[in-house]
C-alpha cells in the first residue's frame, strides 16, 4: 500500500506537470500575444521574478497531479460503494482543489466565480456516479446472464 | 495391493506418508488422485472434527484470524487460511472478496444495491457483497 501511494504520487506529480505546462502553453498561445505566461497575471503580479513565478507554478501543477492520482486510489484501493466512493472523492477533491486553483491564479474569491465553480465541480460529479451507476448495472446483468446460461447447462 | 492406515499424531494437518516398497505406476496413480483436489475438508464443529463434502459447503470467511465454511445449516472452523483454500477449491469456487469465498452453484443472483454495492444473493436466503476487484475472476469462473 504504502508502494502504491508513492508510486502514485510520483506519477501525479509527472502528469500534473505535463498537463499544466502544456496548458499554459495554450493559454499563453491565445492570450500572451506571443509571451509566456505559466498563469494569468493575477498570479504572476504576485512574483518578483519569472523564474520564481515559474517554480512555484510547477510546484502548484505537481500538487493538483498528485491531488488527482492519490484520490484515484478510493476508486481502486477501496470496497465503498459507489456512491460512497464518488462523494467522498468529490469532498476530497473539492476542499484541495479550490484552494490550490486559487493559488495558481485561476479562480478569484468573488462570489459568482466560487458558485459557477461549485455548480460544475457538482455536475461532473453527477454524471461520473450515474456513468459509474450504468457500468456496474450492465456488470450485474451481464454476470446475472452468465449465471441463467451455467444453470441452464444443468 | 494390501493397505495398512496407521495414526501418527505429529503429522501436520492434511499431510499424508505413503510408505511402499517400490514407487510403481500403481503408486503414482494413487498419489495423482490423492494430490487432485480434496473431496471433503476437515472442519471442526463444537469439539468434533468432521469430514465435509467440499460440495456442500456454500461459503467460507474469515472473521477475527478464523476461518469458517458453511454447509446446510452448519458452521465449521476450518484450519486453513482462505488463500490456502482459494488454491485447493475446485473451479466453482471463487473468491469474492478479502474475507470471503463463494460456491458458485449456491448464487441465486447478483444485484445493485441503491448506493452501489455488488450484491449476492445465495440461494440459502443470505446475501453478500464481492469485492469490485475479485469482481472480473467471478465473471471469468461463470463461464
Amino acid at each position: 500500500m504504502k508502494r502504491k501511494l508513492i508510486a502514485n504520487s510520483l506519477l501525479g506529480i509527472v502528469i500534473g506537470t505535463t498537463i499544466g505546462l502544456w496548458m499554459s502553453v495554450i493559454f499563453s498561445l491565445v492570450f500572451a500575444e506571443g509571451g509566456y505566461a505559466p498563469a494569468p497575471p493575477i498570479f504572476t503580479d504576485r512574483y518578483s521574478n519569472p523564474l520564481q513565478a515559474m517554480v512555484i507554478s510547477i510546484l502548484l501543477w505537481s500538487a493538483i497531479g498528485v491531488l488527482f492520482t492519490l484520490s484515484g486510489l478510493i476508486f481502486s484501493e477501496t470496497d465503498w460503494s459507489i456512491t460512497k466512493m464518488t462523494v467522498i472523492h468529490l469532498l476530497v477533491t473539492y476542499v484541495i482543489f479550490l484552494p490550490l486553483a486559487m493559488a495558481c491564479g485561476w479562480l478569484s474569491l468573488a462570489l459568482p466565480t466560487i458558485l459557477g465553480f461549485t455548480a460544475l465541480f457538482l455536475l461532473i460529479y453527477l454524471i461520473m456516479w450515474l456513468i459509474s451507476m450504468q457500468i456496474a448495472k450492465k456488470q450485474v446483468a451481464a454476470l446475472n446472464q452468465r449465471l441463467k446460461n451455467t444453470n441452464d447447462k444443468k | 495391493m494390501k493397505v495398512t492406515v496407521t495414526l501418527d499424531e505429529k503429522l501436520p494437518e492434511n499431510e499424508l506418508i505413503l510408505q511402499t516398497k517400490e514407487k510403481t505406476d500403481a503408486i503414482n496413480t494413487i498419489v495423482a488422485y490423492i494430490e487432485d483436489t480434496p473431496k471433503t475438508l476437515t472442519g471442526k464443529i463444537g469439539k468434533k472434527h468432521v469430514m465435509v463434502p467440499v460440495n456442500e459447503f456454500t461459503r467460507f470467511y474469515s472473521s477475527q484470524k478464523k476461518v469458517y465454511g458453511e454447509a446446510g445449516q452448519q458452521e465449521f472452523v476450518l484450519s486453513y487460511r482462505l488463500y490456502e483454500l482459494e488454491k485447493l477449491l475446485p473451479p466453482r469456487f471463487v473468491r469474492i472478496s478479502n474475507t470471503e469465498i463463494i460456491h458458485l452453484d449456491h448464487v441465486a443472483q447478483f444485484q445493485l444495491s441503491q448506493g452501489g454495492l455488488i450484491l449476492i444473493a445465495l440461494t440459502n436466503g443470505q446475501q453478500t457483497s464481492s469485492s469490485r476487484r475479485y469482481l472480473k475472476k467471478v465473471k471469468e469462473r461463470l463461464q
